[in-house]
């Protein structure tokens, strides 16, 4: 038998054995557990003593009082991972032999929870590091050992980067050259920059830039995953070689519509 | 690169007792007047340096090494062994000894390559005017002397360019490159509808003349406050310019 919130499949023996646990107690009470559970899971922190008052009078043994928080923690955390409808969660619960009452007072804690529980969980999942602050200083230039009159903008950034599992943060500095800054910001290869080969030989096209991976970022946001690069991997820009030549790994979705080629004109 | 460097150590101090110093490239004798033990070198020096250190800033007696030596090239090649040099001062290929080593000797290589690269240097860092830069090469035959001005005129705003990044590169740690990839996060061990826009920044900064990669993951609203700082320093930027 598959169950739609174990992720369409069997559901765990060990749950299906402390269902019966559960059903010892009563169906108010186990609302109010289910809002300790949501509590712990939601980021706050559960407190203990209420639940030991809950469970006293069913007459439970601590072991049991353990695996009733892991078995609704376990329930409630993967209805949400999978996104199933309280209505379903119910029926399936039921099918597992929890009473009926039982089943719906879970649901009802589920229901006013879902968005907030997915919200929780769509923040936990991995990430390799976070961007924390941005800092800038802007320098002229104004002459040099190699240049006497230089008169050009020099930018000086320092990320703050957060390690995604053990939160340390690291502070990276470096400068950036007015145009390297141009090219990054906005795409721009300014004349002098592009060197032979970019300015004759390569059609105008959108350079890739971190504006145009920010309007990609929102419009891709729900988009259909059918799309020619495939899904996972939206679009990519590259920088390699600032003397001409600007790689577009996977176009954005409206570059064709936009670029057509020459040939198919 | 490294051999190159050591060989052209090599070749400068084979260089200096063998030619004497009226070989010497100009920033050489700029050390020499700077340094204060350069004051009390062996008699026989001693008297050149004074003779030299006389001479105006630079160029002629450079010049005119670069004079003997440039013309040993076939004339129609001149235009393209400059291009080439130009191209290694914008850190792009140098030319390489090989396609020319039955017109100079190695030696003469070394001292062809760092002449022309600090006479385009010089012209440029400078800000020389295209008549003085002209007066500097005029002992030149007519034909290298048009090649030389031709390649200058052509090349000065990417030279420009090329001292302006050597000046930036002298700060500690700079953006050498940058890529990013933009990512769909479809599922997770969270949740299995995640749907979630990532972008990966990678920069590769160079610190002491090691390349560091620096990968940084951004949700949306990091990325908007990244492009917002951006903004804000561009628009400073647009503001000097």
């Amino acid at each position: 038998m598959r169950f739609r919130f174990c992720g369409d499949l069997d559901c765990p023996d060990w749950v299906l054995a402390e269902i019966s646990t559960l059903a010892k107690i009563s169906s108010v009470k186990l609302k109010l557990i289910c809002a300790q559970v949501l509590r712990d899971l939601l980021g706050g922190s559960m407190e203990y003593e209420k639940i030991l008052k809950l469970t006293s009078d069913a007459k439970l043994e601590s072991g049991d009082v353990k695996a009733t928080i892991a078995v609704l923690g376990f329930i409630l955390s993967s209805a949400a991972k999978h996104g199933v409808d309280s209505e379903s969660l119910s029926s399936e619960l039921q099918q597992l032999g929890l009473p009926k009452e039982h089943a719906s007072g879970l649901c009802r804690s589920y229901e006013e929870k879902q968005s907030s529980l997915q919200d929780s969980l769509r923040a936990a999942s991995l990430r390799l590091s976070r961007l924390g602050s941005v800092r800038w200083r802007v320098d002229y230039t104004l002459s040099s050992s190699e240049l006497q009159e230089v008169h050009e903008p020099l930018v000086h950034l320092t990320f703050t980067v957060q390690d995604g599992h053990r939160g340390s943060t690291a502070a990276v500095p470096m400068t950036v050259s007015a145009d390297k800054f141009r090219v990054l910001l906005a795409g721009e290869v300014a004349a002098g920059v592009r060197g032979h080969c970019g300015a004759r030989a390569a059609p105008p096209r959108p350079a890739p830039c971190l504006r145009r991976a920010e309007a990609g970022a929102g419009a891709d946001e729900h988009a259909e995953l059918s799309r020619p690069g495939g899904p996972g991997a939206l679009g990519a820009g590259s920088n390699k070689g600032v003397g001409g030549r600007c790689v577009v790994l996977i176009p954005p979705a409206d570059y064709n519509s936009r670029h057509t080629p020459r040939g198919a004109e | 690169m490294y051999f190159w460097q050591i060989l052209r150590g090599i070749a400068i101090t084979i260089i200096r007792p063998a030619y004497g110093l009226s070989l010497e490239p100009a920033h050489y004798a700029e050390e020499d007047e700077l340094c204060p033990c350069a004051s009390a070198p062996p008699p026989k020096r001693k008297s050149v340096i004074a003779v030299r250190s006389r001479a105006p800033r630079g160029a002629v007696r450079e010049v005119r090494e670069m004079l003997r030596l440039l013309e040993k090239l076939p004339p129609g090649q001149a235009l393209k062994f400059l291009h080439k040099v130009v191209d290694g001062i914008c850190g792009r290929a140098y030319p390489r000894y090989q396609d020319y080593g039955n017109i100079w000797s190695l030696l003469e290589w070394m001292e062809v390559l760092e002449e022309t690269g600090t006479y385009f240097k010089t012209a440029v860092g400078k800000n020389i005017s295209d008549e003085e830069a002209a007066q500097q090469i005029n002992e030149l035959n007519s034909s290298y002397q048009e090649a030389i001005t031709k390649c200058l005129r052509g090349r000065k705003e990417e030279i420009r360019n090329a001292l302006v990044e050597r000046v930036n590169a002298i700060s500690s740690a700079q953006l050498q490159d940058f890529d990013w990839q933009l990512k769909l996060a479809l599922s997770s061990d969270k949740i299995s509808m995640l749907q979630m826009p990532l972008l990966n920044l990678d920069l590769d900064v160079r610190e002491n003349g090691e390349i560091k990669p620096v990968s940084i993951e951004m949700n949306k609203e990091e990325l908007q406050n990244l492009i917002n700082s951006l903004e804000a320093a561009n628009k400073a930027v647009l503001q000097l310019k």
